[in-house]
């Protein structure tokens, strides 16, 4: 999934000047088109959100600004354990549907319910995968780097900003976790775990993106503001001592 | 003093002349998207959240979301205070609001799930409904709710014996009749028409008309207001 998001990003910066935007109800095309975010009437084809048009030679969808995070297969979420119910926990994963970890799917060193149970605990945070959705969507917590999310803290930024977060091949990412020397995860469902001394300025980065998604020269400027930040910082620093 | 007076209005409208528009997207950040619509002196306020999962469970549908819609007027609305929470009043409008978007939103595209609309009108002088429903439509669209068409709704009426577009303030109170109607461009349809008081079939077919152009007027403004908020 993140690599899929990535080659839209490089898209995205390529075609900036040529965005077609469009309201529900736009007219599209004066033939039926295949495509997400399309419908078709009376044979011919229109939007059904208010967003962004992207065209092939086959293909017309229109991409919404904003939306409720929808579960994809593969995605990596964070979410919070609201309940158990034998044979899975139910999630909030902050989407339209709550997720569902069975407990096969659960990596832990016991299968033992009650020492299973002191780990998943009700409110207690987890990283994990969406591994299934048939009517439901099933989590899965055998994946490398899913973990159950013990201190730090938690932020919610817009999902379609995500991708930014990310960056590039998650050059972004590395760059916040080397400036501000937290350990940063990040769910597709919009929420960002942040583990370590630094994590304000952390936030601080990560809300100024969300701001100036949109805005060229991104990276450019977030390393600005970070490396200015540290510095300021360590003058404070030296000041009291 | 006449409502009517050489084809003016008491307001200085013509017959056939709406009041001004004015609307803005996104004043709310919290929801997934709001509206703010304003047709003369009425203010609506409407919040979109979702698509959230269905509390209590038994009312979800497993082929369709459900739309769940709030219209309240604040207690300051009015000229006497009104009496907030529940009424006879909000109930049946929150109602026939969620009636014009089930027709309007593609409901199936997410089975399991609800929509959830706050309406507030902060500020009252007729046609509530209406701007309620201008307002809703905006902020489903800005929440990213697949739907057909923005949903355009204005209402017409009898003053002194002429059939008047958008009654406004002493009409309203002193007319005779008051026809509310939603309609979606897209499909010519008619989602909604409401209607009070006794009319001819003639001065029926006119209102009718009357309101469908007016309606058409108010959906071209939405677009703009759509497809302007991006570009800033």
């Amino acid at each position: 999934m993140e690599s899929e998001d990535k080659e839209n990003d490089t898209n995205e910066e390529k075609e900036d000047e040529r965005y077609i935007i469009v309201a529900p109800g736009s007219l599209l095309a004066t033939s039926e088109k295949m495509g997400e975010g399309v419908f078709t009437l009376n044979g011919k084809t229109y939007s059904k959100y208010l967003g962004i048009v992207k065209k092939t030679d086959y293909k017309t969808s229109v991409v919404p600004f904003n939306q409720n995070y929808r579960a994809k297969r593969e995605d990596k979420v964070i979410g919070q354990i609201k309940d158990f119910k034998h044979p899975f926990w139910i999630v909030d994963i902050f989407a339209s549907s709550n997720g569902y970890l069975f407990v096969k799917e659960v990596n832990a060193r016991t299968t033992r319910q009650d020492q299973l149970m002191n780990m998943f605990k009700p409110g207690s945070w987890i990283f994990a995968d969406v591994c299934e959705i048939t009517d439901r969507v099933k989590l899965s917590m055998r994946g490398r780097d899913s973990k159950i999310l013990k201190g730090g803290r938690i932020i919610t930024i817009s999902p379609s900003k995500i991708p930014r977060v990310i960056g590039k091949k998650g050059s972004m990412m590395k760059i916040l976790q080397d400036k501000t020397g937290c350990h940063i995860k990040t769910g597709q469902n919009g929420l960002i775990w942040i583990e370590g001394e630094n994590t304000d300025l952390a936030v601080k980065a990560i809300q100024k993106i969300e701001r100036e998604a949109h805005i060229k020269g991104l990276t450019d400027r977030i390393v600005e503001m970070l490396d200015s930040e540290i510095i300021s910082k360590e003058v404070k620093e030296n000041a009291t001592d | 003093m006449p409502l009517i007076e050489n084809g003016k209005r008491f307001d200085g409208r013509d017959l056939g002349e709406l009041r001004p528009l004015n609307a803005t997207l996104n004043p709310v950040k919290n929801a997934g998207g709001s509206a703010m619509f304003q047709m003369g002196d009425t203010i609506a306020v409407a919040t979109v959240y979702g698509p959230m999962e269905v509390i209590p469970a038994f009312m979800e549908k497993s082929d369709r979301a459900i739309i769940d819609v709030n219209y309240q007027m604040l207690p300051f609305s009015t000229d006497d205070r009104n009496r907030p929470g529940f009424s006879r009043r909000n109930v049946e409008i929150s109602l026939l609001i969620q009636r014009v978007f089930e027709s309007a939103v593609f409901v199936e595209d997410m089975p399991r799930s609800k929509i959830l609309i706050n309406i507030e009108i902060l500020c009252a002088d007729a046609s509530t409904r209406c701007a309620a429903i201008n307002a809703a439509s905006l902020a489903l669209a800005a929440a990213g709710i697949p739907m057909k068409d923005c949903v355009a709704s204005c209402a017409a009426g009898i003053v002194e014996g002429q059939v008047v577009l958008d009654v406004a303030g002493k009409e309203d109170t002193e007319g005779d009749v008051d026809m509310p109607i939603a309609y979606m461009p897209l499909t010519d349809e008619v989602l909604l028409l409401q209607m009070d008081g006794i009319i001819t079939k003639e001065q029926f077919s006119q209102m009718t008309s009357m309101c469908i152009e007016g309606c058409k007027k108010i959906h071209d403004f939405q677009k703009k207001v759509l497809l302007d908020y991006k570009k800033e």
